[in-house]
C-alpha cells in the first residue's frame, strides 16, 4: 500500500446542494479556476490545511444527478473520478455532497459514485434545515449501510464543517486501485431507485416534509400571474440599483483618475512619455475603470438572487415563454450567465443534451445583455438620457437601461423563433429540474463570488485594454503632422487614416470617424471602445482631464440620432473576439463563428441605421 | 526630458504592449511560442506565467514539455 503525501479530494453532488457553498468555505480564497485540458468545463481547485496541517487539495466537480455522462459535465465529472483526464491525477477520497432536506435525489449520485471504488465521504449538507423541518437523519444507520463515514455539515457557518474536516484529518491517501467505467442500463438504475428507497426506509427520511415557509414563498412566487410580475419588478429594482447607488462612487472614481491625471501633467517633463501616460494610459483606462461600481453592483445583486434560490425560480417561470420560441428551458441558465459575459453563458450551454438545442442557445447568447456593454451603455445614456424622476421615484436613465435589456432580449427571442422556423424544427425538450429551497445568502460566499468577478474585470483592465490603449494612442500620435498642417493632428495620424476609412463605411448610420477608430480595438471587448474613446479624445484635444469629461464631450459633440444608432449597434454587434473564439472551441467549428458574426453585424447595422433615418426624420 | 530617453521609453512600453496584445488575442499556437520562449530564458515560472488560467495545468499538458526540450 504507497502512502502519499497530499490528499487530492473531490467534491461531488447534484447541482444546487450547497457543493459551492462547502467549497468556498473549505478553501476560502485559496482557488484556481480554469478549465480541463481540451474541453470547456470549469475547473475548480483549492486548498487548505487540516487541524493537523494536513494539506488538501480540493477539487470542485461540476453539479450532476447521475453517471450517465450524457453532458460534457457529465462525461469530465465520470473521466476525473476513473482518472482518465490527461495531466489530472485520480482523486484520493471524494466527498459526496447531499442536500439533507432532499435525500431521495441525492443519495441515488451517492449511491451511483459508490460502485467507482474509491474512498469515499458522504456530507448531509444543509442538515440545520432539514431538523427545523423535522427530519432526523440517522446517520449511523446510514455510515453502517454505505460502508463510509457520514457528516452532518451545514455549508454556510463555519462551525458547520467541524465533523468534515475532523474526517478528512483521519483519512490516509493510498493509491486507488483502477476501476473500469460503469456501464449503466435501465436495470441498474432501478436497483438504484429501490436502494435509495430502501435506505430511506431505514434512517427514517422516507417521508415528505412540508416545507412551509419555501411552500409558502413558492405559491405566491411561482403563480402564474403574480410570479411573472414580481420576477419583472425584482429586475427593474436591479437596473435602478445599478445608476441610482453607483453614482456617488463614480464619481469619486472620476475625481481620483483626473486628479492623477493632472497631477502626472504637471509632474512630467513635456514630451511623448508623458503624453502616453496622461492621454494614453489614464485617459483610456479610466475611462473604463469608473463603470466597477456599476458592474459590482448587477453581480452582487444577481449573485443574491442566485444564493437565495431565486433563480431555478426565473428559469421554470420563463419556460413557458422560451419554449414559444423553440427554447429548451434549460437554455434559462446559460442564458441568464451570459448577462455577465456571454462566454460563460456559451460555456454553460453543455448541460443541454440536445445538439440542436444547444446550437440555437449558443447563437444566441451574445445577444443578452453582458456586462461589458454596461460601460458603452451608461456612458451613453448619462451623456444622451436626462437625470430626471419620472414618477413615484423612478428614474428615466435606470428605465432607459432596463428598455436595452430587454431589447436584447426580445432580439435573442425572435432570432430563437426564426432559427425554430428553419434549421431547428423539432419538439422542445420539457424543462426538469429540482427548485432548492430558500435561504439567506451567506455573505462571506458573497464576497468571494463577487471578488473573483471583480478581480475579472480588473484583470481586463490591466491587462487587454491597458495594452490596447497604449497601442491606441500610439496609433492616435503618430505620425506627426508637418508644420503647415491646418487641421488637428490627430487626422494626420494612422489612426485618424483608419477612421476616415471606416467612417464611409459607417457614415449611412450616423457614426463619425472617432466612433470608427473605437470600434477597431472594440473588437477585442465591448467595453474597450470606451477607454478608445477617452484616448482618442484626449489626444485630440491634448487635455489630461478628458478621462473625467467624456460624457459631457460626446453629449456636445454628437447628435442624439447618433448616440441611438450607436446603442443599437452595441445591442446586436458581435463586438466581441473571445466569444467567436469560445463559440469555434464550443462546436469544434469555424462554420458556426462565421455565421454568428455574419448575422449579428448584419443585424446591427440593420438595426443601427433603421434608428439612426428614424431619428433623423424625427428630429 | 532627454530626447532619446523619451523616445527608449515609449518605444519599450508600445513594443510590450504590442506583443502581449498579440499573446493575448492571438491563437494558441502563438501562446505556445511564447511559453517555450519563456521556459527557455526565463524558467518555469515565466512559462506557468505564460500557460494562462485555460487548458494547461501541469507539466504533462504543457506547451514547453517537449521532446525538444526536456529542461522543464
Amino acid at each position: 500500500m504507497t502512502v502519499l503525501s497530499t490528499s487530492l479530494v473531490a467534491l461531488v453532488g447534484n447541482p444546487n446542494c450547497g457543493k459551492s457553498a462547502l467549497f468556498n468555505l473549505l478553501t476560502g480564497s485559496h482557488q484556481k479556476v480554469a478549465n480541463y485540458a481540451g474541453v470547456t468545463v470549469e475547473r475548480k481547485e483549492g486548498t487548505f490545511h487540516t487541524a493537523s496541517g494536513k494539506l488538501v487539495r480540493l477539487l470542485d466537480l461540476p453539479g450532476v444527478y447521475g453517471l450517465e455522462a450524457q453532458t460534457p459535465d457529465e462525461r469530465i465529472m465520470l473521466d476525473v473520478l476513473l482518472g482518465k483526464v490527461a495531466g489530472e491525477a485520480r482523486p484520493d477520497l471524494i466527498v459526496c455532497v447531499t442536500d439533507a432536506t432532499n435525500l431521495r435525489m441525492n443519495l441515488r449520485l451517492a449511491v451511483a459514485v459508490r460502485r467507482l471504488g474509491l474512498p469515499m465521504i458522504l456530507a448531509l449538507n444543509m442538515s440545520d434545515l432539514a431538523q427545523r423541518r423535522g427530519l432526523h437523519i440517522d446517520t449511523k444507520v446510514l455510515a453502517h449501510e454505505l460502508n463510509m463515514p457520514v457528516v452532518e455539515t451545514m455549508g454556510l457557518r463555519r462551525s458547520g464543517i467541524n465533523a468534515l474536516l475532523g474526517e478528512l484529518d483521519r483519512f490516509t491517501p493510498t493509491a486507488p486501485s483502477d476501476v473500469p467505467a460503469p456501464h449503466l442500463t435501465t436495470d441498474q438504475i432501478a436497483r438504484d431507485h429501490q436502494e435509495v428507497t430502501r435506505l430511506l426506509k431505514l434512517i427514517g427520511a422516507d417521508r415528505q416534509t412540508p416545507n412551509t415557509t419555501t411552500d409558502r414563498v413558492d405559491r405566491i412566487v411561482l403563480n402564474p400571474l403574480v410570479g411573472p410580475i414580481i420576477l419583472m419588478v425584482t429586475l427593474f429594482l436591479v437596473f435602478q440599483a445599478v445608476f441610482a447607488w453607483a453614482q456617488p462612487v463614480m464619481n469619486g472614481i472620476q475625481i481620483v483618475v483626473a486628479a492623477v491625471g493632472g497631477w502626472l501633467g504637471t509632474v512630467l517633463p513635456h514630451g511623448m512619455f508623458r503624453s502616453l501616460l496622461v492621454d494614453g494610459i489614464i485617459a483610456g483606462v479610466g475611462s473604463v475603470l469608473v463603470f466597477l461600481p456599476q458592474i459590482i453592483i448587477l453581480f452582487a445583486f444577481i449573485l443574491v438572487l442566485e444564493e437565495v434560490g431565486y433563480l431555478p425560480r426565473a428559469a421554470f417561470l420563463l419556460d413557458r415563454i422560451m419554449g414559444g420560441v423553440g427554447l429548451s428551458g434549460r437554455a434559462f441558465i446559460p442564458l441568464l450567465s451570459s448577462f455577465a459575459c456571454a462566454i460563460p453563458g456559451i460555456m454553460a450551454t453543455r448541460t443541454i443534451p440536445d445538439a440542436r438545442d444547444r446550437l440555437t442557445t449558443i447563437m444566441i447568447a451574445p445577444l443578452m445583455t453582458c456586462s461589458a456593454r454596461l460601460p458603452v451603455y451608461a456612458l451613453l445614456i448619462g451623456a444622451f438620457i436626462p437625470h430626471r424622476d419620472v414618477g413615484g421615484g423612478i428614474e428615466l436613465q435606470g428605465l432607459v437601461l432596463l428598455g436595452l435589456y430587454v431589447l436584447g432580449v426580445v432580439g435573442a427571442m425572435g432570432v430563437a423563433f426564426v432559427m425554430k422556423r428553419t434549421v431547428n424544427r423539432r419538439q422542445v425538450q420539457p424543462l426538469m429540474m429540482q427548485l432548492p429551497t430558500y435561504h439567506l445568502p451567506s455573505l462571506r460566499n458573497l464576497a468571494i463570488e463577487l471578488w473573483q468577478r471583480v478581480e475579472i474585470f480588473l484583470r481586463r483592465v490591466g491587462t487587454i485594454i491597458l495594452s490596447l490603449m497604449i497601442i491606441l494612442w500610439f496609433l492616435s500620435s503618430f505620425p506627426s503632422p508637418p508644420a503647415d498642417y491646418a487641421g488637428p493632428a490627430i487626422e494626420y495620424s494612422f489612426a485618424g487614416r483608419m477612421g476616415a476609412a471606416l467612417a464611409t463605411i459607417f457614415a449611412p448610420i450616423g457614426f463619425n470617424w472617432q466612433i470608427s477608430i473605437a470600434l477597431v480595438p472594440g473588437l477585442a471587448a465591448r467595453e474597450v471602445a470606451v477607454g478608445a474613446l477617452g484616448t482618442v479624445y484626449a489626444v485630440a484635444a491634448n487635455d489630461s482631464d478628458v478621462s473625467g469629461t467624456l460624457m459631457p464631450i460626446i453629449a456636445h459633440g454628437w447628435s442624439l440620432p447618433t448616440a441611438l444608432s450607436l446603442i443599437m449597434w452595441y445591442v446586436f454587434a458581435p463586438q466581441c473576439l473571445s466569444t467567436l473564439a469560445t463559440v469555434k472551441r464550443e462546436t469544434n467549428s469555424w462554420r458556426y463563428p462565421i455565421v454568428m458574426a455574419v448575422y449579428l453585424f448584419s443585424l446591427a447595422y440593420a438595426a443601427s441605421f433603421i434608428t439612426y433615418r428614424i431619428a433623423l426624420a424625427l428630429s | 526630458m532627454n530626447r532619446w530617453l523619451d523616445v527608449a521609453l515609449v518605444s519599450l512600453v508600445v513594443v510590450a504592449s504590442v506583443m502581449y496584445a498579440i499573446y493575448a488575442l492571438g491563437p494558441k499556437r502563438i501562446k505556445n511560442v511564447y511559453s517555450r520562449f519563456a521556459t527557455r530564458y526565463f524558467g518555469l515560472r515565466a512559462a506557468r506565467w505564460f500557460s494562462g488560467s485555460s487548458d494547461s495545468h501541469d507539466c504533462n499538458n504543457c506547451a514547453s514539455n517537449t521532446a525538444k526540450d526536456k529542461r522543464h
